[in-house]
């Protein structure tokens, strides 16, 4: 211990003395451990802290899947859900939900709210007890005597935090709803995972329907029994779908997949965060080289006092562990240093990833920034940094050969020999990883570039959405609703500034109502295979507001009303598929599944559109079949009004709202937002993979180039001597640059060769993801692209280069008279 | 090697003066020299006279501040740095004091590395080069070896090797046998001997006497000026009293 001590006070004393190294290792460490804190902080906020609920590693999501038709995690049907609850041996219980937005009236202006529709035992299932008032109870399952619970931000924002809130009435929707309890702070709705919307209120009553088991309309949830693994509850649970398909036609090919809910919750994130966790132990490992590499120029500096020591019974151990503990305190030093910059990093990143930000201030429930666990990680990686980087240097100085230490006056070219070959190593390995990281980080931009030149269909520049919710019993009737939208249609479209203006239910790029179809060609397809279709309700504006290209036919009018004939646009796609080789104009079909269902009437196609990438970029296109909302009015939910403008569309919002107000001053105007920002929405993760990965590889870069500077320098400084003997001997100003960047280049080359091999086995390990997360990191860029490789390497290359070209020119520049006396 | 009698290096009034802060330091003033092809001059005097400033601007390590040199008649004491190193690749052969054999290259390579800057050599004549003058200095045997595996005065000889190699108009020999003992101080002088027998021109800085009285002529340098034999004689007697 006293060793330690005096080792202690002796490396401080060294490292304060060495002010220029100091700072330089001090940076770089910092650089490579903060980067690490940053991204552990979030890792640890969204992979790894458990869910608020208790007991969650027993909860599951509960979902239908239909393989056969490329659906994975599909809301489920009601019928099936009230099955399972009564059959099931491996839960002890089983609740269902379905999101939905609703009007908070009665208060204070009205306000659009997300919310959820839940079984009276969701809360009890999840573990959740309020904070004041109760849950529900059983009987408020059914619609008539449904109650209402409020969030902790709900019940402070919207009531002041009312204390005597609990008991009185909320009107949602029109509807006034005894509200029973308010939950604790902190509780969210992560059990939806990326579908977290914030929930602010659960109303009871879901009363899951027993007919129709084609409607998959619910979100399931589950807790598994103590004594069930989740294998074994799969296995039931597959049980019960096979027997449910043979009972039922309508379910051919569904099957059932449970999910742990925090994979669930992190899956989206998982593989992003992973790549970067990866990114940044790449950094961090490419900074520990060039440290190693600085101690190594240092140890060579101190071989003399190294063999002192030695010469005075110091044993190697002892000179290791004095170089050790210098290590240890650079290393912490940086970590502490590298803490702040981590600190401030995971806040940039939340600041740069918008779904983050909702994912760890919301549902996740863990704010990032330094705990318990993130400054433990980041200790342990100072320590084992420091041996990283610490060891191979305590290693070689601790061997000094002492005649020559000892005796000699400066060069020695054996004694060096082994000491270079280790710094050339090092910065081999750095232009390795640098390689590797600057090829995953090329890969994402140009997946990010494919997206951007992805066709979406139509033309997102100057449109405007926003959603007005018509809710409440005085737009029970659909006509009422019409009325309303034909009047502020008409209204926005005389504004000046809007081109055009349309409603529609939903909008593009932000999910799909799929739902069954017949054709009149085929009225009776097999169970199982019966058709689908986004089901698109519009007002006759929405092709040319979202300038989609209508292929043939005419589009929806204002004479398309309840009273005339049903119509309906549908997309090329859909044509091509079901009537392929024909006109589709005339053609009939039926928005059903069964053709004979009389609720349902046949519409006849009287335009075919272009297709729209309805479901983001990185989906395909699908088909749609579009109806007009005059003679749909009862579907048009949610009802998002999409305005073209002629310049900046966010101009448009006062008017729009002053608008909506002239109309009802009890209708909200919610969820602002401009086309561009909707279609950027789901490039979203990647472009902030894209920044980051990028920045690392940056980083990485900057530190490789400074390794290749560093050792190049150094051994530059090293042969001063050999270069004056080459001077003597002719060699000109271009033949020495020649031979110091031929020196780079060479260990360039070598990093840029032992990169491809840890660039393939990247590759590899893209390839090996599962389809769904390569698609949506890589997009259709292949992992193991050849010029991707070429320009990668070329960048490196050309880098070693510039970086190695200063100590070149100096070498170029000695003078042959002072080298040769160089000792 | 050269035909032997006609002029090789004349220098008129060579000056060289080196500057430090506020000192001015007169290296060398006023230097007439002329070296014949085929001659063996030694160049002698005391310590800090300018013998090795001499002997680096006679091999283009270095430029005269004021003065001629003629090298094969042409004047070198104003070419960049680019034609120097080209003229001292191909007309100059240097042997060291302490050798200068680079430690990462093996003999062969250490041998040929004069030759490699030259363009357009064929590798062909190149090896024959080397290994001539390995085994005119009797080194061929070591050719992989590297310079830390040869005694001195083996390492010595490859330098001999080294400047021989690329066919200099004069070898420039600084104190050739200042770091060996006397046993191989003489196998090196007797090697220097047999070269200047079979044509070559040496010019060779050394304090020795006994070397000294090896060559043809000897040049007394004293306070950067060439001085007789006696007026060094008197000269070196002033100092000491």
């Amino acid at each position: 211990m006293k060793g330690f001590v005096h080792d202690l006070r002796y490396a401080m004393r060294q490292l304060r003395r060495s002010s220029g190294f100091t700072a330089i290792a001090v940076l770089t460490l910092m650089s490579g451990i903060g980067a690490n804190t940053a991204i552990f902080s979030v890792v640890n906020a969204v992979l790894l802290k458990p869910l608020p609920y208790k007991d969650s590693s027993r909860l599951v999501v509960v979902w239908q899947q239909n393989p056969h038709r490329g659906w994975f995690e599909n809301e489920v049907s009601g019928a099936n859900f009230l099955d399972w609850q009564k059959q099931n041996h491996v839960f002890t219980g089983m609740a269902a939900f379905e999101s939905l937005f609703l009007n908070l009236t009665g208060h204070s202006p009205p306000q659009e709210i997300a919310g959820e529709r839940v079984s009276a035992n969701f809360f009890s299932l999840l573990g959740i007890k309020p904070l004041r008032g109760r849950l529900f109870l059983p009987e408020e399952e059914s619609q008539d005597r449904a109650a209402a619970i409020v969030s902790y931000s709900l019940w402070q924002q919207h009531y002041g935090g009312d204390p005597a809130l609990v008991g009185r009435q909320i009107f949602l929707n029109g509807k006034s709803y005894p509200l029973i309890g308010i939950l604790p702070p902190g509780i969210s709705d992560d059990y939806l995972g990326i579908e977290a919307q914030q929930s602010q209120v659960w109303i009871s009553g879901i009363e899951p329907f027993a007919e129709g088991r084609e409607f998959h309309e619910y979100h399931a949830i589950a807790r598994l029994r103590p004594d069930v693994t989740l294998t074994q509850a799969q296995a039931e649970m597959n049980t019960m779908a096979a027997r449910i398909e043979q009972q039922y036609p309508e379910s051919r090919g569904w099957g059932v997949a449970l999910v742990r809910m925090h994979d669930q919750v992190v899956e989206y994130f998982r593989p992003a965060l992973l790549l970067l966790l990866g990114a940044v132990g790449t950094v961090l490992l490419i900074a520990c080289a060039n440290v190693a590499n600085l101690l190594l120029v240092r140890g060579a500096s101190r071989r003399k006092e190294f063999a002192i020591r030695t010469a005075v019974g110091a044993c190697r151990w002892q000179i290791i562990r004095q170089l050790l503990v210098e290590s240890l305190l650079l290393s912490l030093a940086g970590g502490a240093m590298g803490l702040g910059f981590g600190a401030w990093g995971s806040q940039i990143l939340v600041r740069l990833s918008p779904t983050a930000q909702q994912t760890t201030a919301g549902a996740i429930s863990t704010p990032l920034g330094l705990n318990g666990l993130v400054l433990l990680f980041t200790f342990m990686v100072a320590v084992a940094t420091a041996i990283v980087f610490g060891l191979a240097p305590a290693m070689s100085a601790s061997k000094p050969h002492l005649n020559h230490a000892l005796n000699e006056s400066g060069r020695s070219f054996s004694a060096s020999l082994q000491r270079r070959n280790l710094r050339s190593a090092l910065v081999i390995c750095e232009f390795a990883l640098a390689l590797s990281l600057l090829l995953s980080a090329a890969l994402m931009i140009k997946a990010l570039a494919h997206l951007h030149r992805t066709a979406i269909g139509f033309n997102p520049n100057n449109v405007l959405s926003v959603k007005i919710p018509l809710e409440g019993s005085q737009y029970q009737d659909p006509g009422r609703q019409i009325e309303f939208f034909r009047q502020f249609l008409n209204r926005i479209e005389a504004l000046p500034g809007v081109e055009s203006a349309t409603v529609s239910r939903g909008v593009p790029m932000n999910g799909w109502a799929g739902w069954n179809f017949v054709t009149a060609d085929n009225s009776h397809p097999a169970a199982g295979d019966v058709p689908d279709a986004n089901y698109v309700v519009v007002a006759p504006h929405y092709f040319r507001t979202l300038q989609v290209p209508l292929r043939k036919g005419r589009i929806f009018t204002e004479s398309d009303s309840k009273a005339a004939e049903p119509v309906a646009i549908v997309s090329e796609s859909l044509a091509l598929r079901y009537w392929p080789g024909q006109d589709p104009i005339g053609k009939r079909l039926k928005v059903s599944s069964d053709a004979k269902d009389k609720t349902q009437p046949w519409l006849t196609v009287v335009g075919v559109a272009g297709n729209v990438r309805t479901q983001g970029q990185y989906a395909p296109f699908i088909p749609e079949i579009y109806v007009p909302y005059t003679q749909y009015p009862w579907v048009l939910s949610p009802r998002n009004v999409l305005v073209r403008s002629r310049g900046d569309p966010l101009a448009l919002v006062p008017a729009i709202q002053r608008e909506v107000a002239a109309l009802d001053k009890d209708v909200p105007v919610s969820a602002l937002a401009t086309m561009d920002e909707i279609v950027s929405g789901p490039v979203q993760q990647g472009r902030t993979i894209m920044w980051l990965l990028g920045g690392f590889a940056a980083l990485a870069l900057l530190l490789a180039a400074v390794g290749i500077y560093s050792v190049i320098s150094y051994a530059v400084s090293q042969r001063t001597h050999e270069i004056g003997v080459r001077i003597a001997l002719g060699a000109d100003r271009d033949a020495i640059t020649g031979l110091v960047l031929r020196h780079g280049i060479s260990l360039s080359l070598l990093g840029v060769a032992a990169g491809w091999l840890g660039a393939l086995g990247i590759a590899r390990l893209f390839a090996a993801l599962p389809f769904q997360i390569r698609w949506l990191l890589l997009f259709d860029v292949r992992p193991a692209d050849p010029l991707m490789f070429a320009c990668v390497s070329a960048v490196l290359a050309t880098v070693a280069v510039l970086a190695c070209f200063i100590p070149a020119r100096r070498a170029a520049r000695v003078d042959p008279i002072r080298a040769l006396r160089y000792e | 090697m050269t035909d032997l009698g006609q002029s090789l290096i004349e220098i008129e009034d060579l000056t060289k003066v080196f500057y430090t802060d506020e000192v001015e330091t007169h290296a060398l003033s006023g230097v007439h020299l002329g070296i014949r092809k085929g001659e063996y001059v030694a160049i002698s005097g005391p310590s800090g006279c300018g013998k090795s400033t001499l002997l680096s601007i006679l091999g283009l390590l270095d430029t005269p501040t004021g003065g001629k040199y003629l090298l094969n008649g042409e004047p070198v004491e104003s070419l960049d740095f680019a034609a120097r190193s080209r003229i001292r690749n191909r007309e100059i052969g240097f042997i060291f004091q302490s050798f200068n054999l680079i430690g990462d290259l093996t003999v062969y390579e250490n041998v040929e590395l004069p030759l490699t800057y030259r363009q357009r050599m064929p590798s062909a004549e190149r090896k024959k080069r080397v290994m001539e003058s390995l085994e005119r200095v009797s080194m061929a045997h070591r050719v992989r070896h590297y310079p830390s595996q040869l005694s001195g005065g083996q390492q010595q000889r490859v330098a001999v090797a080294r400047a021989l190699a690329g066919h200099p108009s004069i070898l420039l020999a600084d104190e050739p046998t200042g770091n060996l003992d006397s046993h191989n101080g003489e196998a090196v002088m007797e090697l220097l001997r047999d070269l200047h027998r079979e044509g070559a021109t040496i010019c060779m800085v050394t304090h020795d006497p006994r070397f000294v009285k090896q060559a043809e002529r000897e040049i007394h340098l004293f306070d950067g000026k060439v001085v007789a034999e006696e007026e060094l004689r008197k000269l070196m007697q002033e100092t000491q009293a």
